[in-house]
């Protein structure tokens, strides 16, 4: 993800180096917090805040470890603070759009072209059932990609627990789109 | 990781949702605003350090160092200096607060009367010495005073009773010239 030679400048005091770094894993930080949080603007927020994070914690970070799996761990625990934070909305999602997205996915429609904001509200219509920890989870393993241990490391979880809420995360989604087709 | 069963249309979302990656609107933007927000941050940390800093650097420029060490040291002594004068000051108060004295003088109406309680000072209080206060002075005072008048009545009663008077210094062994003698304080 990172060069090696750019974090130990940047632990040394290399503003350059850690700046460079940003640049990096801005555009990261923002993808993943936009994917939990279904929201630009709070993912840009967020995507600072990992910055400020990296700045502070950089210094601590031993270089044996994995640097993604500690980095993806900063972003999604600010996630989980400003899930904490936000008050517990029900979306209410009777926008047709999202609608006809969805009717164009179950149709088997292919090469479904989607701008942001489409994206943006299929995403909230998708996770909206889903508690904190089953929305991490879907979005590291299914839009990520990631693999079960590194979610693990990111995540804190043990394997049952991440199993759990994967599955629940994959229930709740299959019959939000059967209830409504 | 790969879904357990074949739902299609949950595949095909999480395909789509998957596939389209999408970068902040104004990517660039968002990176100077990443980096201003940890330089605001270092500047704050930076500034949170000035006061401590301004107060001890000193003690790293050698020139400063020694000036500043004695004046710090002439300061201890001066503190040392007012509070052994404040004690010193404390004790010789102590020292000299005194005790009060009471003179007792018979009254010209018969009776003692606490002719002077002048709060006068004395020195040093020995170990032989009591401390009596105003009040239970005044109140023995009376008392005597009572006692005197009770006497005095007796004594009258035993003029005029030649019989009682004899017996009593028959058995008692005592005469009417001595019992009229006034006690002494």
């Amino acid at each position: 993800m990172i060069d090696r030679d750019l974090i130990t400048r940047s632990q040394e005091g290399d503003i350059g180096a850690f700046n460079e770094m940003v640049r990096d894993l801005t555009p990261v930080a923002w993808r993943i917090a936009f994917r939990i949080l279904t929201d630009n603007f709070a993912a840009e927020d967020i995507a600072q805040e990992v910055m400020v994070k990296l700045w502070r914690k950089l210094d601590r970070f031993n270089s044996d470890r994995c640097f993604s799996s500690w980095f993806y761990r900063i972003v999604v625990n600010c996630c989980y603070d400003e899930l904490r934070r936000r008050k517990r909305e029900i979306v209410s999602v009777t926008d047709e759009r999202s609608w006809q997205i969805l009717s164009e996915i179950t149709r088997g429609d292919n090469g479904l072209e989607l701008s942001v904001d489409d994206y943006e509200l299929l995403l909230k219509v998708a996770v909206e059932k889903l508690s904190p920890k089953q929305k991490v989870v879907f979005v590291l393993s299914e839009l990520e990609g990631m693999e079960r241990r590194e979610i693990m490391k990111i995540t804190g979880m043990n394997g049952s627990s991440l199993k759990s809420n994967l599955h629940y995360a994959r229930k709740k989604i299959k019959e939000l789109i059967k209830g409504r087709y | 990781m790969r879904t357990e069963d074949g739902d299609s249309e949950y595949l095909r979302l999480v395909k789509l949702l998957g596939e389209n990656h999408f970068t902040p609107a104004h990517p660039d933007i968002l990176i100077e605003k990443a980096i201003d927000r940890v330089n605001q941050k270092r500047k704050m940390i930076r500034e949170k350090t000035i006061i401590p800093g301004f107060l001890l650097d000193w003690t790293m420029v050698g020139w400063a160092r020694m000036p500043m060490a004695v004046f710090s040291l002439a300061l201890v002594v001066l503190f040392a200096y007012q509070q052994h004068e404040i004690m010193s000051g404390i004790r010789d108060i102590r020292s000299r607060m005194k005790e009060g004295s009471f003179e007792v003088t018979p009254s010209a109406t018969g009776g003692v009367t606490l002719s002077r309680m002048a709060v006068m000072t004395v020195s040093h209080i020995g170990p032989d010495s009591i401390r009596v206060a105003a009040h239970d002075i005044e109140r023995l005072i009376e008392s005597y005073n009572e006692l005197e008048m009770s006497w005095y009545r007796i004594i009258k009663v035993l003029e005029r009773n030649p019989q009682l008077l004899r017996r009593i210094e028959r058995e008692y062994g005592a005469s009417l010239e001595n019992l009229k003698h006034k006690p002494k304080i």
